[in-house]
C-alpha cells in the first residue's frame, strides 16, 4: 500500500482538485478518500505546507503524455541550489519520481521539489527568482 | 546513550551560546565560535537555540549513533557521510541506530556544529553547557571529546519526536533528511569573501597614520597560531604614534589588539576578560562568526564601519534568526 | 553642576566601557565597585554582564533586545539607550551609603616545598625569610579585580620591600593554591597553570569551586589577609577540605 506521505499527497491533491472522491485498489487493500464534509479532508491542516507536487496531465496521445509539475506552495523559484551552480535540471533532462527539479524559497527556507513523475523535461515555464503561486505550472514533462 | 565517539577529530567539544555573568570571577564566556551556525543547528531540531551542540574543528570526528536520533549539521563543510552517502547540511536529518557518521576535513570554513534533538544530557555549570577547556569547566567532563566517550541525549520535545518518526517512516536505510533546508547565510561563498567589518577600537586614534592606512588596505594572513582563544595575524606592522601606557581594560569577542611586535591578534570565544595592549578595532559580532570559519593561511581584510552601522547589522541578523525560527517551527509543527 | 568624572565609550556594537580615571587607586576602585553593585541589583533587559578592571567597568548587552523591548525609543540607538541607563546608574550609585568591604582570611604555609622561591625573594630584597613572611602577612590587600583564570585575584597594596621580578623561566605547571609575587603584585593561583610568578607559599583552601553556587572565594572589592600556618595545619586543613 501507500506510505503515509503519499496518502497525504493524495489528500492534498484531492482537496485542490474538482474531484470529490478517489478510490485506489491495491493487492493488500483499498484506500478511499472523500471530500465535501468527509472528516479526513476537514482534518487537513489549513496552514500552507510544502508537500511534493502532483503532476497534472495536459495531453494524452496514446503512449506519450505531457504532464506539468506545479508548485506545491508559494515561494521564489530557484533552478539551482546556489547562484553560479549548475541547474538541477535542463531541457532534455530525464527525471525520475524523486529527482529534485528546483527549490522554492519561502520564509527563508528552501524546499526541494521532486518531479513525482518519470519523463523528460520539455519546457521550463518560470525563471530564476520568479515568485510562484500555489499550483502554478513550473515544468512540462513528456512521459512515456 | 545515543552517541559514541569513535574518532574525536582535531578538536570536538560541547558549546552553546556561552557562559555569561561570570567574567567578574575570571570565568571566560567560551561558547560556540560561530554562534549563528550553532543556533541554527538547534533551531532545526526544535531545540532551544542555546542548547549545547558539538563544535568540530578542521578535521571532523567519527560518531556512532546508538539510538535513532534527529540531528542537524551547520557551519563549515566537512563532507560528512553515513554508509558512503553524503549527509546534507542545514536541515533536520533522522539518523538510525547503528549508523556511523564520518566527517572529513573541512573543505569550506573551519568549524561545524552538530545539534541533536533534545540536547546532550549534561549538567550546565554556571548556567552553560559550554566547555572551558583550559579550566576544565563545563561540557563533557570539562574537556574535548575523546575516543570512546559516550554521550547521552535528552528525549526530544514533541516537534523533534514527530520529525524523527516522520522522516524514519520513509523507510530509510541509515538516515533520512527533510526535503527542506535553510539557505546559505553568513557563510555563503559570496559572504565569506567580503571584508571583516570592524568599528574603531578604544585606542584607534593613537595609531600612526601609516598604521591606520595599512590596517585597512594591506590585508593580513591568519597564522597557524589561531585557536578558540584568538587568531594571530601577519602582515604590515602596526604601531601607535607614541608608546601607550595602558592599564588592563575589558576586551570582548572580536577585539583586535596590537602587541608590541606590531602584529594584530583577534580575540575569539575563549578570550580573557581584560588585556593591556592597544586596541585598534573591534570586529562586529556578525563578522566574528565569519572569522570563526577562517583557518590558518586564509587572508583577511578589514573594513571600518560606524558603530551605528554595526548595531544595525547586529539587529538585522537577529531579525533574520527570528524569522528562521518562526519558519522552522511552522515546518516542524506541520 | 558637577563636571563629569568619567568617560563612556563604545566597546564594539555590543558593549560600552565606563572609565573613572587613569590611576590604580582604592578611590577609583570604590566608584567602579559601586556602579558594578548597582548594575548587579538592577539588571536591565538585554544586559549580558559587566567586567571590572582597575579603572573601568565594561557593560555588555544585546542591541536587538534593547531595541525591541520598549526601553529604546525609535530614534535612539541601543548604545545611546544603554549609555543613558548607565549614566542614571552612576548618579544613583554615588548616592548609596558606603558598605563595609568583606574581609577574607587566607591561611598560607610559607616556604619549603610550598613556596620554593621564597629564598630568592628574600635574597633579592636583602631580607630574611621570616621578614618576607612578616611583611607579606601584615598587609591587608584590596581585590581590584578577578581575571587571568577563574578566581585569580589582582591584589593591590603589597609592600614594595618584597617586590621581586618574575622568574626568567616560567614554570610549566604551578600547583593550585600557590601564592606568589610578580613585580609589585601578589596573588594566588586557584587552578594549576603555567606561570612565571615567584612562589612564596601555598594555601590549603580552594580559591575556586566551579560546581558551587558561589564558585569564587574572592570578589572584586574584598579585602584579603594572609595568615601564616604551619605545614601540620596545612595538612589538617587540606584534609578537611577535600
Amino acid at each position: 500500500m501507500l506510505e503515509l506521505d503519499e496518502i497525504k499527497d493524495l489528500m492534498q491533491a484531492l482537496e485542490h482538485s474538482s474531484l470529490s472522491r478517489i478510490k485506489l485498489k491495491f493487492s493488500d487493500g483499498t484506500i478511499l478518500l472523500e471530500k465535501n464534509g468527509s472528516p479526513t479532508a476537514a482534518a487537513l491542516p489549513t496552514t500552507p505546507k510544502c508537500e511534493q507536487p502532483v503532476p497534472r496531465t495536459l495531453l494524452n496521445t496514446g503512449s506519450e503524455k505531457i504532464e506539468e509539475i506545479t508548485a506545491p506552495m508559494v515561494g521564489t523559484f530557484y533552478s539551482s541550489p546556489e547562484p553560479n551552480m549548475p541547474s538541477f535540471v535542463q531541457l532534455g533532462t530525464k527525471v525520475h519520481h524523486n529527482t529534485v527539479v528546483c527549490v522554492l524559497e519561502a520564509m527563508k527556507l528552501f524546499s526541494e521539489i521532486e518531479a513525482q513523475t518519470e519523463g523528460e523535461i520539455v519546457e521550463i515555464l518560470v525563471k530564476d527568482g520568479d515568485f510562484v503561486e500555489y499550483g502554478q505550472p513550473l515544468f512540462k514533462i513528456k512521459t512515456y | 546513550m545515543s552517541l559514541q565517539i569513535i574518532r574525536p577529530g582535531l578538536l570536538t567539544s560541547i558549546q552553546d551560546t556561552g557562559r555569561y555573568g561570570y567574567q567578574k570571577i575570571g570565568v571566560l564566556v567560551s561558547g560556540a565560535m560561530d554562534t549563528y551556525s550553532m543556533r541554527l543547528a538547534n533551531i532545526l531540531v526544535g531545540n532551544n537555540e542555546n542548547e549545547g551542540t558539538l563544535e568540530i574543528t578542521l578535521l571532523g570526528p567519527t560518531i556512532e549513533f546508538t539510538a535513532d536520533t534527529l540531528i542537524a549539521v551547520t557551519g563549515g563543510d566537512f563532507k560528512p557521510i553515513i554508509d558512503g552517502m553524503p549527509v546534507p547540511y542545514m536541515r533536520p536529518v533522522a539518523v538510525k541506530a547503528g549508523a556511523i557518521m564520518k566527517f572529513g576535513s573541512c573543505q569550506i570554513g573551519c568549524r561545524a556544529y552538530i545539534a541533536v534533538a533534545g540536547g546532550f544530557d549534561i549538567n550546565p555549570v554556571m548556567g552553560s553547557k559550554s566547555t572551558y577547556i583550559r579550566a576544565g569547566i563545563g561540557g563533557f567532563k570539562g574537556r574535548a571529546l575523546q575516543k570512546g566517550d559516550q554521550l547521552n541525549t535528552v528525549t526530544p520535545n514533541a516537534f523533534g519526536q514527530q520529525m524523527l518518526s516522520q522522516l524514519l517512516s520513509r523507510g530509510a536505510q541509515s538516515f533520512a533528511e527533510a526535503r527542506w533546508y535553510i539557505g546559505k547565510t553568513h557563510l555563503s561563498t559570496e559572504n565569506l569573501r567580503k571584508p571583516i567589518r570592524v568599528t574603531a577600537g578604544l585606542h584607534y586614534k593613537y595609531f600612526d597614520q601609516q598604521s591606520k592606512y595599512s590596517f585597512f588596505s594591506s590585508g593580513y594572513t591568519i597564522t597557524n597560531n589561531a585557536d578558540r582563544m584568538g587568531y594571530r595575524l601577519k602582515g604590515e606592522m602596526l604601531k601607535t604614534e607614541k608608546p601607550l601606557e595602558i592599564i588592563s581594560e575589558a576586551i570582548g569577542l572580536g577585539t583586535i589588539q596590537i602587541p608590541p611586535q606590531g602584529m594584530p591578534i583577534i580575540l575569539m570565544a575563549d578570550h580573557q576578560s581584560v588585556a593591556g595592549y592597544p586596541v585598534i578595532a573591534q570586529a562586529i559580532a556578525v563578522d566574528a562568526a565569519r572569522i570563526a570559519q577562517m583557518k590558518p593561511n586564509d587572508h583577511i581584510h578589514f573594513k571600518l564601519i560606524s558603530n551605528e552601522e554595526g548595531e544595525r547589522l547586529f539587529i538585522e541578523m537577529e531579525k533574520y534568526m527570528e524569522n528562521i525560527k518562526i519558519a522552522v517551527n511552522a515546518k516542524l509543527q506541520n | 553642576m558637577n563636571k563629569k568624572t568619567y568617560v563612556i565609550r563604545p566597546l564594539g556594537e555590543t558593549g560600552l566601557i565606563v572609565t573613572f580615571g587613569d590611576q590604580i587607586s582604592p578611590q577609583i576602585h570604590k566608584r567602579i565597585k559601586n556602579l558594578a553593585d548597582y548594575i548587579e541589583k538592577h539588571p536591565f533587559p538585554g544586559f549580558y554582564e559587566y567586567v571590572i578592571s582597575y579603572t573601568s567597568v565594561a557593560v555588555f548587552y544585546n542591541p536587538f533586545v534593547i531595541k525591541n523591548n520598549g526601553i529604546a525609543t525609535a530614534d535612539k540607538t541601543a548604545y545611546r539607550t544603554v549609555l543613558e541607563i548607565i549614566e542614571t546608574y552612576i548618579a544613583a550609585a554615588a548616592k548609596l551609603p558606603q558598605t563595609t568591604p568583606h574581609t577574607v582570611e587566607i591561611p598560607v604555609c610559607y616556604g619549603d616545598d610550598y613556596g620554593p622561591d621564597i629564598d630568592f625573594v628574600a635574597k633579592h630584597n636583602k631580607l630574611s625569610i621570616n621578614e618576607v613572611i612578616e611583611i607579606h602577612s601584615q598587609k591587608t590587600y584590596l581585590v581590584y579585580m578577578i581575571g587571568f583564570c577563574p578566581g585569580f585575584p589582582y591584589l593591590g597594596g603589597m609592600d614594595t620591600r618584597i617586590a621581586t621580578p618574575r622568574r626568567a623561566e616560567p614554570r610549566l605547571s604551578i600547583p593550585a593554591g600557590s601564592i606568589g609575587i610578580a613585580g609589585k603584585q601578589t596573588g594566588g593561583y586557584p587552578i594549576s597553570t603555567p606561570g612565571g610568578w615567584q612562589l612564596i607559599g601555598r594555601t590549603p583552601i580552594d580559591l575556586f569551586r566551579p560546581e558551587s553556587l558561589n564558585p569564587s572565594l574572592l570578589h572584586s572589592g574584598d579585602l584579603v589577609k594572609f595568615v601564616p600556618i604551619t605545614s601540620e595545619k596545612y595538612q589538617q586543613l587540606k584534609e578537611n577540605n577535600p
